[in-house]
């Protein structure tokens, strides 16, 4: 079934729960082939656009992808922590945290530090293979940075991914592919009434199979002052195959439910929704285990919130029941 | 002169951690906020802003930290925020603890509550940052879990709560964007700051650990920062101090320093999460 970009239709609305105050809808898109609806959501009055087509070709089943956990411990902490392109000296120690929710961290500060400013934060191993990296004595800009030009941050970042690989650190390999997607702003500053950007942040995505892996999976690379490395942010994790899961979610019924999945702590008038795509979502955080990464739609939408502001948002909705 | 110089370059070598606040004899106290339901002023239900105040609270509270108020849904008010000009409570609530923390919904320039206790009449629901002015008694940081208070075009217009007697608020972490509503963020960011994070360091890890997966969230701070005058070299900022008892402490409050010596000013910082 097709969905006219452009096209416009306002179907019904919401039964709110009195107590819940979440509301539910049932919305006939088996007829309805235009492009806006009037859909289950957290609020009343939400306008969801369809600003493109749906996905086609849907697969009846796919994997799981299920996580591994990568051999760690002090050691290989510290001898990767000493090398290219991470070397950030001799006078190290590793340390561990466990989160709340399961994860142990292992990361790397100079002997003695007291107090983790940033500066002193220098690596992050997670026992699934991400990584999180800040170079030495880097806190933020006094002055405002000369940042090289986008393509050049790019060219760094894609230098320094390159360097990663040939080290001992994790990195994906085929089937999961690390692609460039954008390179924006990634810090902010203003202070004594100037304002300026502290670092670019140049987004790989990472995809399976060709399908793209959304949430918390993506790669970071924070190009600051004169295109130094300031910072890396690799939620890779080491995924194989697994066990299929059928797919029992229409890309129709995924907007259907759109709204529901849109938890955001402010009102939202309008999701105008730019591109949708079939993949899968990663939901755990660097700091949870994650067991399976499992099939999902995602949303490239644009919110337009009670203020008239517009803010761009990726939603997920699960793509089986 | 050359000693004069000399002895202002190295003042900052020399500043010890100290006790911050006005209310000293505890700086360790904790206070929470939270709210689910809106049907008061008509916004969406909130499920997990509960869970993610109380995370913050019971993870300090269970590290040592004094808990002296969790008030949810109508018992959680606008007038516990706001400044006895406009009929506010502050110095019986947020005013009694060192750091607070406040989860529901926010836009640029103020928060929401579920109850109506407005006094002073422009701002039923919420607190404006016209009716703020915090840090006059014991209030050292505000933590607030909520969508855009600090968005970079408005964030300058609460400088002003900063201007009181004492003007001893050290800081406000927030977001400048959206934020996504989850249950951990409050928990996430109190372990961060029991590892000795700096507080900067802790809610820009804790908000790109919990918001990341959304793509386009942006945290932010705003805290006091002392330049010296003399040399025009900033000297403390405050989103440096670490949690009493974890790295470095608190620094002394802003009044403690010599307005003829430090200008104070404010440091805004947005990251994307």
């Amino acid at each position: 079934m097709g969905f006219n970009k452009q096209e416009k239709i306002i179907c019904a609305l919401l039964l709110l729960s009195a107590i819940a105050f979440v509301a539910v809808f049932s919305v006939d898109n088996q007829t309805n082939n235009t492009g806006t609806s009037l859909l289950g959501s957290q609020q009343s009055g939400l306008i969801i656009d369809l600003n493109c087509t749906l996905p086609t070709s849907i697969p009846n089943q796919i994997p799981s992808l299920k996580v591994s956990t990568r051999p760690i411990n002090n050691e290989i902490v510290l001898e990767i922590a000493s090398n290219k392109p991470f070397y950030i000296g001799t006078q190290l120690e590793v340390r561990n945290y466990t989160w709340i929710n399961g994860t142990t961290e292992f990361y790397v500060v100079p002997i003695g530090t007291t107090t983790i400013d940033g500066s002193t934060t220098l690596l992050r191993l997670f026992p699934e293979g991400q990584v999180q990296y800040y170079a030495p004595g880097w806190t933020g800009y006094t002055t405002a940075p000369k940042l090289p030009s986008k393509e050049d941050a790019k060219i760094i970042a894609d230098d320094f991914l390159s360097q990663i690989k040939q080290s001992k650190t994790f990195i994906p390999t085929l089937p999961i592919e690390i692609t460039f997607k954008d390179v924006v702003s990634g810090m902010e500053t203003t202070a004594n009434d100037t304002h300026w950007i502290d670092y670019w942040c140049v987004i790989y995505e990472l995809k399976y199979n060709n399908l793209p892996i959304g949430g918390n999976s993506d790669v970071r690379v924070w190009i600051g002052d004169k295109g130094e490395i300031v910072g890396l942010v690799a939620n890779w994790r080491d995924l194989k195959a697994s066990n299929p899961v059928t797919i029992g979610i229409t890309p129709e019924e995924a907007l259907d439910q759109l709204g529901n999945h849109l938890k955001i702590m402010t009102v939202v008038t309008k999701i105008a929704v730019q591109n949708v795509s079939f993949g899968y979502w990663a939901d755990k955080t660097v700091l949870e285990n994650t067991e399976y990464i499992m099939p999902a739609y995602i949303f490239d939408c644009v919110v337009t919130l009670l203020d008239g502001s517009q803010q761009r948002m990726f939603v997920y909705v699960p793509a089986y029941k | 002169m050359l000693l004069l110089t000399m002895l202002i370059l190295i003042t900052p070598l020399l500043v010890p951690a100290a006790f911050a606040g006005n209310d000293d004899s505890n700086n360790k106290e904790i206070g929470i906020e939270w709210v689910n339901d809106y049907s008061g002023p008509g916004l969406p239900f909130i499920p997990n802003t509960d869970d993610c105040a109380r995370g913050f609270y019971n993870t300090l509270g269970n590290n040592g930290f004094t808990r002296n108020f969790d008030y949810g849904n109508s018992s959680a008010q606008e007038r516990h925020w706001e400044k006895s000009s406009v009929e506010g409570q502050d110095t019986s609530y947020v005013e009694t603890v060192d750091f607070v923390y406040f989860a529901g919904h926010g836009d640029e320039d103020e928060f929401w509550f579920g109850v109506n206790t407005d006094g002073g009449g422009s701002y039923p629901y919420r607190v404006h940052h016209s009716g703020a002015l915090w840090g006059d008694v014991d209030l050292e940081w505000v933590f607030l879990k909520a969508c855009e208070v600090l968005k970079e075009s408005g964030q300058a217009d609460w400088h002003a709560v900063y201007d009181n007697v004492g003007a001893d608020l050290h800081g406000i972490c927030g977001f400048h964007s959206s934020a996504y509503d989850t249950k951990t963020l409050g928990s996430t960011s109190a372990q961060y700051l029991l590892q000795s994070y700096s507080i900067k360091a802790a809610w820009k890890t804790a908000t790109s650990n919990d918001q990341h997966q959304y793509g386009t969230v942006w945290g932010a701070i705003q805290a006091r920062e002392l330049i010296n005058i003399y040399t025009g070299i900033p000297f403390l900022f405050y989103g440096n101090e670490t949690m009493p008892g974890y790295g470095g402490g608190m620094y002394n409050d802003p009044s403690y320093y010599s307005n003829s010596v430090y200008y104070k000013t404010w440091y805004y910082e947005r990251w994307l999460c």
